[in-house]
């Protein structure tokens, strides 16, 4: 199989485009065309809308994949979540090492002018990573490095925030992946997918061989990246109605107090985008 | 007794000083002679046997006056001729600067003749004191403003700087009237200019800018600015107790040049090294370039080192083409004669020295090198004896011809380039290896396409870009770090594949 024909058979099977000149692969969806057991249900029923008066704002979601632990490891998908009238997720997938340079360009650019960036795990795996990168390539504008810097505090990680909500609820998250936290909030169990630790080898595999299952493998894991951010949209969703519920009665809620004591900081953290009542 | 022919010439001789002494007039103490342009030769007590020339006086004024008025000084040259006019001062005949002004009528240049308020009032019109108390504000709507450096104020109002400099200081002058504008303006690198916040982040911008910061890059970089960067550790590194409060504080345990970039940066020492460690794969990087264009052209059925492949249509693999250069190439044979990096690029030069040539092309030599390297004078005298093509091979067959592929900006190899040439040795530029391996690989018949057959796949746009990146100096600069490591491999395992796949 030639190249551009391997490419075009994974663009068919993940619904992309491929940019040939550039090497990447850019798949774009909607709300509607996420295939997602529970999680579809849980992005219906919430209404992913900003406020009315907050529709000039943009806020990220943001999930990458990457060819190992190490810094200097490339990232091969990247999907970027946003929330500014529709839910719509975009991802860039580096069709061989040549692309990264374009996905992170891509990404980064979407990234910068957010007004929120927000990522599950997001401070210790995804943003060091994913910066580590941009600097590698020199995309950031006079080689400024630190997070804080180059997205102006805009990035929240919502793992913490979980954390500690599951603990009051009496559970403890296991492990720090998206999927568990599926199951703990929506009940919901994704089967049929990739080990993270066996993305690496995929990608090697699918960017030197040509063979069918290279192709659907690789597919698999660019429709995961579209799923996670998908599902982060979900766990926004259920934090902005459980901060609403809060706000609206702290003290005769007894329900509903695993969020009194983080409230303040939550608040900080996700105001004013979030957490600012309709009018 | 009859003379002998020594004793001839001698006599000889002295009559023709005798009838050039009749010419000199005496002057005071001396002889001179004069001549029709109006200079003289001086002989007489003290001076050497032939004299010594002064050449006319209105050149020498003229001259003299030239200098006062643009440098506020004398040239040495002008000194001396000035001085040698001193010897004819009637009064005071010496071979001395004041006597020579006399006799030439000049007036004495005196750098007392600017005063004080003078060199102050030049001062305050050149630096005004309002443009100063505003100038932070301004730069933050126009970067690029500046004030005026010393030097231009030396440009400017020349005596009164030579005023300055002579009599008070530029430095305490400037003190007294503006303070903290001295250093300011000025680009010496002392103990008290050093900012570490600033320096941090200058040093982080060159890691981040894919810059080295090795003290041999820094010390010696084309770029001022990274120059400055590499001086200002210097100065931190020779005066280690004098930063021993914050915000300018140095751990005592830091010793080199090294441990002041980590401490500044952040970044453990060891990957620093590792980052220079990646700069070496690209060199053989560059070579597996060169070592699939000779195997691909052999392929194709061209010479692979005449790289005018601009009238080419079509490449297929399948039969050699038709050509002009294809002679013998189109001969299996040429395969068994090409190698790269074995015994059989071993080779003599010189007096008995032993050299590895990165490759070998039937019985010439080939060399390929990479990177910011300049061709210093030192530099290019190791190149053309390392690679004049007067060495033997190691199994005794002489070398016909070396030829030189350059992976770098022409800047680098500009000036040598003639001496290089003139060794002997052919010079291929990155564009002209570049134009000829793009047209190899973009004109490949797709229907017998022997770039579908390799694993890993190639990427043909890719391929090229990589090579791209290992000449322009700022590409190479992120390129060559350990980031890239992963792709430098995919790489090197495309051109890999692609040799073994031109090879059988």
């Amino acid at each position: 199989m030639r190249l551009e024909q391997k490419w075009q058979a994974l663009a068919r099977e993940t619904n992309g485009i491929v940019h040939t000149r550039e090497a990447y692969l850019e798949v774009t969806k909607g709300l509607f065309e996420i295939e997602h057991g529970k999680i579809l249900k849980h992005l219906e029923q919430y209404r992913l809308q900003l406020p009315s008066h907050y529709s000039d704002k943009l806020v990220c979601l943001m999930d990458i994949e990457n060819c190992g632990l190490p810094y200097s490891s490339p990232i091969n998908t990247v999907s970027i979540g946003s929330i500014n009238g529709e839910f719509k997720v975009k991802t860039f997938f580096a069709l061989d090492y040549s692309g990264e340079r374009e996905i992170l360009k891509r990404a980064w650019k979407i990234m910068r002018r957010a007004d929120k960036v927000f990522s599950y795990n997001g401070k210790a795996f995804d943003m060091p990573r994913l910066l580590s990168r941009i600097k590698t390539h020199g995309l950031l504008v006079n080689g400024q490095s630190p997070i804080e810097k180059s997205l102006g505090g805009r990035h929240c990680d919502l793992y913490p925030i979980f954390k500690e909500m599951t603990r009051e609820k009496g559970i403890t998250l296991l492990d720090r992946k998206l999927q568990t936290l599926e199951q703990v909030l929506f009940n919901t169990f994704r089967g049929n997918e990739i080990h993270g630790a066996d993305i690496p080898k995929a990608y090697h595999d699918f960017v030197y061989t040509s063979n069918e299952e290279s192709i659907s493998r690789m597919a698999t894991i660019v429709n995961h990246n579209t799923l996670d951010v998908a599902s982060l949209g979900a766990c926004l969703e259920f934090l902005r109605q459980q901060g609403k519920e809060v706000l609206k009665d702290p003290i005769n809620e007894g329900g509903i107090t695993l969020l009194d004591r983080k409230l303040k900081t939550l608040e900080q953290v996700l105001f004013p985008i979030l957490y600012t009542p309709d009018k | 007794m009859e003379k002998k022919q020594t004793e001839f010439k001698l006599e000889s001789k002295r009559n023709v000083e005798q009838g050039e002494r009749e010419t000199r007039k005496k002057f005071g103490k001396f002889w001179i002679r004069e001549h029709p342009s109006g200079s003289v030769t001086i002989f007489g007590n003290g001076i050497r046997g032939r004299g010594i020339y002064a050449p006319p006086k209105r050149a020498v004024i003229r001259r003299a006056k030239r200098e006062y008025q643009t440098q506020g000084e004398l040239s040495q040259t002008t000194r001396t001729y000035v001085k040698r006019w001193g010897l004819l001062n009637p009064q005071n005949p010496q071979k001395s600067l004041h006597s020579g002004l006399e006799v030439l009528q000049i007036q004495k240049y005196h750098p007392q003749a600017v005063r004080l308020s003078e060199s102050d009032k030049a001062f305050r019109s050149f630096w005004k004191s309002h443009l100063i108390r505003t100038h932070d504000k301004k730069r933050l709507v126009h970067p690029s403003s500046r004030l005026p450096k010393i030097k231009d104020f030396e440009k400017k109002h020349t005596q009164e700087y030579q005023w300055i400099t002579t009599n008070v200081g530029m430095y305490r002058f400037m003190e007294q009237r503006h303070p903290g504008l001295y250093y300011y303006l000025s680009e010496k690198t002392t103990i008290q200019s050093i900012d570490f916040n600033k320096l941090r982040e200058e040093v982080l911008s060159l890691i981040n800018s894919g810059v080295s910061v090795s003290k041999n890059y820094l010390g010696r970089s084309p770029e001022p600015s990274e120059k400055r960067v590499g001086r200002r550790i210097g100065t931190i590194l020779k005066n280690r107790e004098a930063f021993n409060s914050k915000p300018n504080y140095l751990p005592p345990e830091i010793k080199t040049f090294g441990g002041i970039v980590s401490y500044l940066s952040g970044i453990p020492q060891d990957r620093l090294r590792k980052e220079a460690e990646s700069a070496r794969d690209c060199g053989k990087l560059a070579e597996k370039f060169v070592e699939c264009y000779v195997f691909l052209a052999i392929r194709a059925g061209y010479d692979p080192l005449n790289l005018n492949l601009s009238d080419i249509r079509k490449v297929s693999f399948k039969e050699p083409l038709q050509s002009v250069q294809e002679a013998d190439i189109s001969d299996p044979a040429w395969s068994t004669e090409v190698h790269f990096n074995n015994n059989h690029t071993r080779y003599t030069f010189g007096k008995n020295k032993q050299g590895i040539a990165d490759g070998r092309v039937g019985d010439n030599l080939i060399e390929v090198k990479v990177g910011a390297r300049k061709f210093t004078e030192r530099y290019t005298k190791q190149v053309i004896e390392k690679y004049s093509p007067n060495g033997v091979w190691n199994d005794g067959t002489p070398i016909s011809e070396s030829i030189l592929f350059l992976h770098q900006e022409p800047r680098f190899y500009e000036s040598a380039k003639p001496a290089i040439i003139n060794a002997g040795i052919r010079i291929i530029d990155f564009q002209q290896f570049h134009s000829a391996f793009s047209l190899l690989l973009n004109k490949t018949d797709h229907n017998y396409d022997l770039i579908q057959r390799v694993e890993p796949q190639v990427n043909i746009q890719a391929l090229l870009a990589g090579h791209r990146n290992l000449n322009l100096e700022n590409r190479m600069n992120l390129f060559c770090r350990e980031g890239f490591s992963t792709q430098r491999e995919w790489y090197e395992d495309m051109i890999s594949g692609i040799i073994e796949e031109a090879i059988h």
